[in-house]
């Protein structure tokens, strides 16, 4: 045929995707774009053929880690002197940079081998949705988040909560109403 | 008894092949190792020993690194349709359609039409039989005869 040679390249061009950070957990997501870089997501994959994509994450300061990590999560670093080691905490390091964790969870999750370094700088990271011209006239598809973003109970309309199932009704005395009346100091929506 | 052979060899009168050639023999499997090891006899010997050790005894494993390929090749395969890949081959198993790995390995690269339809076949199957919790999408824009059958009798 005449268009083999349009076919590899076709095959083997590398496609842009997109993944939006926003409310997902860096741990599984980092899991999720190491396969798109290494391209385990293509069934031409070999462990010595170079036919990794491109990925651009975008709003990684909105990032959610599990349960009470970003205060109890430490990053440990070591100068190499005596007593050179320091712990910074998670919700400090990701003040610093808040395109650092994302990239050291997709580190971890690709393998140790000399082509990681390559393989992540085809990783674009980006804090908002601010993506500049360049970027984003090459992005043809989405990768699909692995977590659905709750809703706040503000987003919900009033006959949705009051319709909500439930298998018994509390007496009067036992509801208090946070959002209503002088409870509502203590509670903070951001 | 007279041991001739040795006399002769002490003057220099027989000799074997030189080992030069022993050597050569040697060297044409160590060429592209590093170092020593492929210049130097006594230490490329021992070098080429091992090497040929370690090749009889992951001969074996060669198979499983080929499956492990295969697995990820057709799990790839199986997501760009919308199925996974123990979903894909239990009911593939269940339908009698004994496919081996290889063979789908290559239909998913070289047939991907002939991929996709045993995708088909295999949602279809889990559908009807209610083996796992999947449901068949519709793809937006497509029309069939089938929508317009009211419209057709008319």
């Amino acid at each position: 045929m005449a268009f083999n040679r349009v076919k590899q390249w076709t095959t083997f061009a590398r496609v842009w995707y997109l993944f939006d950070a926003k409310w997902q957990d860096p741990i599984i997501s980092g899991r999720v774009l190491s396969k798109y870089l290494l391209g385990k997501n293509k069934p031409i994959y070999s462990v010595g053929s170079d036919c990794g994509d491109y990925v651009v994450v975008i709003n990684s300061k909105e990032i959610a880690l599990k349960d009470d990590l970003w205060r109890t999560y430490n990053y440990f670093h070591h100068t190499g002197y005596a007593k050179g080691a320091t712990y910074t905490p998670a919700w400090e390091y990701h003040e610093n940079d808040p395109t650092r964790i994302i990239k050291n969870c997709t580190k971890n999750a690709l393998p140790p081998k000399i082509y990681r370094n390559s393989l992540l700088s085809r990783l674009l990271v980006f804090p908002d949705d601010k993506v500049p011209k360049d970027v984003i006239k090459n992005i043809t598809d989405q990768i699909q988040p692995s977590m659905t973003p709750p809703k706040r109970l503000t987003e919900f309309s009033e006959d949705e909560i009051q319709n909500f199932p439930r298998l018994f009704e509390w007496p009067k005395e036992f509801i208090i109403d946070d959002l209503k009346g002088e409870n509502n100091q203590t509670v903070k929506i951001i | 008894m007279v041991h001739l052979t040795n006399t002769l060899n002490r003057f220099g009168y027989i000799h074997g092949p030189h080992r030069i050639y022993k050597r050569m023999q040697v060297f044409r499997f160590t060429w592209h190792y590093y170092g020593r090891h492929r210049r130097c006899y006594k230490l490329a010997v021992q070098r080429l020993h091992k090497a040929w050790l370690h090749a009889t005894r992951n001969r074996k494993m060669k198979g499983l690194l080929y499956k492990e390929i295969w697995q990820t090749r057709i799990d790839a395969a199986c997501k760009e349709h919308g199925i996974k890949y123990f979903e894909f081959t239990e009911s593939l198993t269940r339908q009698n359609i004994h496919l081996n790995h290889a063979v789908l390995n290559d239909l998913a690269i070289y047939e991907p039409r002939t991929f996709k339809s045993l995708c088909n076949v295999a949602k279809q199957h889990i559908v009807n039989t209610g083996l796992y919790n999947l449901t068949l999408e519709e793809p937006e824009g497509v029309f069939n005869r089938s929508m317009f059958t009211d419209e057709l009798k008319q």
